[in-house]
């Protein structure tokens, strides 16, 4: 079997075989030095602009005519509010959603159906949400216009069925022995999905939730729709008080001519990014400290 | 096949009579009749896919959760049909316990995996009888001495053969009548299946024990009572010794010699 020529035949293939090798991981490479460059080159000319203007003054103070007063925490408290009622309204009816649809709902046509309206809805552009927002809330309250309230709720629209389809993902991905295990000791439905089911998804549920969080946070589309793009020069005293948020005031800066206000437009985005990248630490903390709990 | 009335005078503890069960249209189980005595391990033998792991899941109706699984005829514990709408599954599956052919401890500490189920029972009411039920239990399952000082490490730290311990521990916890073992050996070598046998030993007596297994060197060694089960039917029940010496039925005779299965 172990034939000279059998041996001839491997070796003749082996340095094509290297050769693909070395070209792939050549690829790969390339691939992962150019987003690294894109996202390097962002970085440097963002912090390069802004860095000067990044002062204590522009943490606290809030929109103002004049660049050289103008400041973020106006519309960094607004965001932080904003994210505050997403996160309670999408959160939950996210998460029982998706246990409903993974763990109780019959299988049938309704269910498929209601399953597909949600991963369509996931994919709808935010702006239409926006005008959801506009038609239904602001129907309903009218004075609330430009209030976090509103602005979270819509934004909260959005974000639900992204939690409700990696909820169903990291549901899915619970082994059913432990289903099995809590059941045949006679655990009822309810108690096996909440001892058991719900703290192992919850690392891929807590996941899924910030990249639907970091999606709310950056939108600026439904958020114009609503009004939240009003000249507001104090921060917000309320969820139902007049505000803006970090993406919208960015997009109204950018927009002015005054040059001063290139430099509060990038230091902006400093601050808009390194809320980004606290809401991520956060989300990797909790994921770590719910996967080492055992 | 043999009527089981005739068998043992003993009241059965679990009885089964004109059992079919279905998965959709294929009927996995075509009209089994069998009694199960408290007294005795009785051991289901039989080819792959001859039904005796679904005919096992009817006692404690874990064929409930799979979706378009349908049990026919009449299971009765202690002579109350359990299929009836007046039975609680969830009291049902206390007084019913169940091994599992893998392991399956819970990704939670040694401790909380035998004292979940006294704690959804409500069995105890205070730490100290936890931690004598869940003592109590580890020993019984033969586990105690070697976790007794870990009792705070993941279950799953534990090896394969542990967590099988664990597993029947955890049954055994909430202190049920009827323990049903699906292969509980199947995924463990044979030091740790030679544990478990004695243990189902040990066990024999205190709750009816029921096994399904495919190694007939282990129904011949742990059992007193085998069923043989071949196409959803029971060919042969009877006593252990008398299956593996003197079958009846020629089909039982070639099984056990190997001649298919």
């Amino acid at each position: 079997m172990n034939s000279p020529s059998h041996q001839q035949r491997i070796v003749a293939h082996l340095a094509s075989r290297h050769a693909a090798e070395r070209r792939f991981r050549a690829l790969g490479f390339f691939s992962v030095a150019l987003s690294a460059l894109v996202l390097g080159f962002l970085l440097f000319t963002i912090l390069r602009d802004g860095l000067p203007g990044l002062d204590w003054g522009f943490l606290t103070a809030s929109d103002a005519t004049d660049p050289a007063k103008a400041g973020i925490w106006g519309a960094l408290k607004g965001s932080m509010m904003t994210m505050a009622v997403t996160l309670a309204l999408a959160f939950p009816v996210g998460v029982f959603a998706a246990v409903y649809l993974e763990e109780f709902a019959p299988k049938n046509r309704w269910t498929e159906l209601i399953e597909v309206s949600i991963n369509n809805l996931a994919a709808v552009p935010s702006i239409i949400f926006g005008l959801l927002g506009l038609a239904v809330f602001l129907a309903l309250f009218p004075n609330w216009r430009s209030a976090p309230l509103i602005g979270g709720m819509t934004l909260a629209l959005m974000t639900m069925p992204v939690i409700v389809i990696s909820g169903r993902n990291a549901i899915k991905a619970v082994p059913p022995s432990i289903r099995d295990a809590a059941l045949a000791i006679g655990a009822s439905p309810v108690q096996t999905v909440f001892h058991h089911v719900l703290p192992l998804a919850l690392p891929g549920i807590l996941t899924g939730t910030i990249i639907g969080m970091a999606r709310a946070l950056g939108e600026t589309a439904p958020l114009l729709m609503i009004g939240m793009k009003a000249f507001v020069a104090t921060p917000p005293e309320g969820f139902t008080s007049p505000s803006s948020v970090l993406p919208v005031q960015i997009f109204l800066w950018s927009d002015e001519i005054d040059r001063g206000f290139v430099e509060r437009t990038s230091a902006a985005i400093i601050v808009l990014l390194a809320f980004l990248l606290a809401m991520n630490g956060l989300a990797i903390y909790l994921r770590n400290r719910f996967e080492n709990r055992w | 096949m043999t009527n089981p009335h005739e068998l043992d005078p003993v009241t059965p503890r679990l009885a089964a009579r004109d059992v079919s069960v279905f998965y959709g249209d294929k009927r996995a189980i075509d009209n089994v009749s069998i009694d199960i005595a408290d007294e005795y391990v009785t051991a289901f033998i039989g080819p792959s896919g001859c039904g005796k792991s679904t005919f096992l899941r009817s006692f404690n109706r874990m064929n409930d959760t799979i979706s378009g699984a349908r049990v026919e005829g009449s299971i009765a514990l202690d002579g109350k049909d359990i299929y009836t709408s007046g039975m609680d599954v969830v009291q049902l599956r206390a007084r019913v316990g169940m091994v599992f052919q893998k392991p399956n401890p819970f990704p939670k500490t040694i401790y909380e995996n035998v004292a979940y189920g006294p704690r959804i029972h409500g069995l105890s009411s205070n730490k100290a009888e936890l931690d004598e039920v869940v003592e109590r239990s580890l020993q019984r399952a033969g586990l105690w001495d070697e976790v007794k000082d870990r009792l705070s490490d993941s279950g799953t730290a534990l090896s394969g053969g542990q967590q099988q311990r664990l597993c029947i521990a955890r049954a055994i916890a909430v202190d049920p009548e009827v323990i049903l073992m699906d292969e509980p050996c199947s995924a463990l070598d044979p030091i740790a299946t030679a544990k478990i046998e004695e243990l189902i030993s040990e066990l024999r007596g205190k709750y009816a024990i029921v096994i399904v297994t495919h190694s007939m060197q282990q129904a011949a060694r742990v059992s007193q009572r085998t069923a043989f089960f071949h196409l959803g039917k029971i060919v042969e029940y009877g006593k252990t010794s008398e299956i593996f010496t003197n079958p009846r039925e020629e089909r039982t005779k070639d099984y056990i010699t190997g001649r298919y299965g």
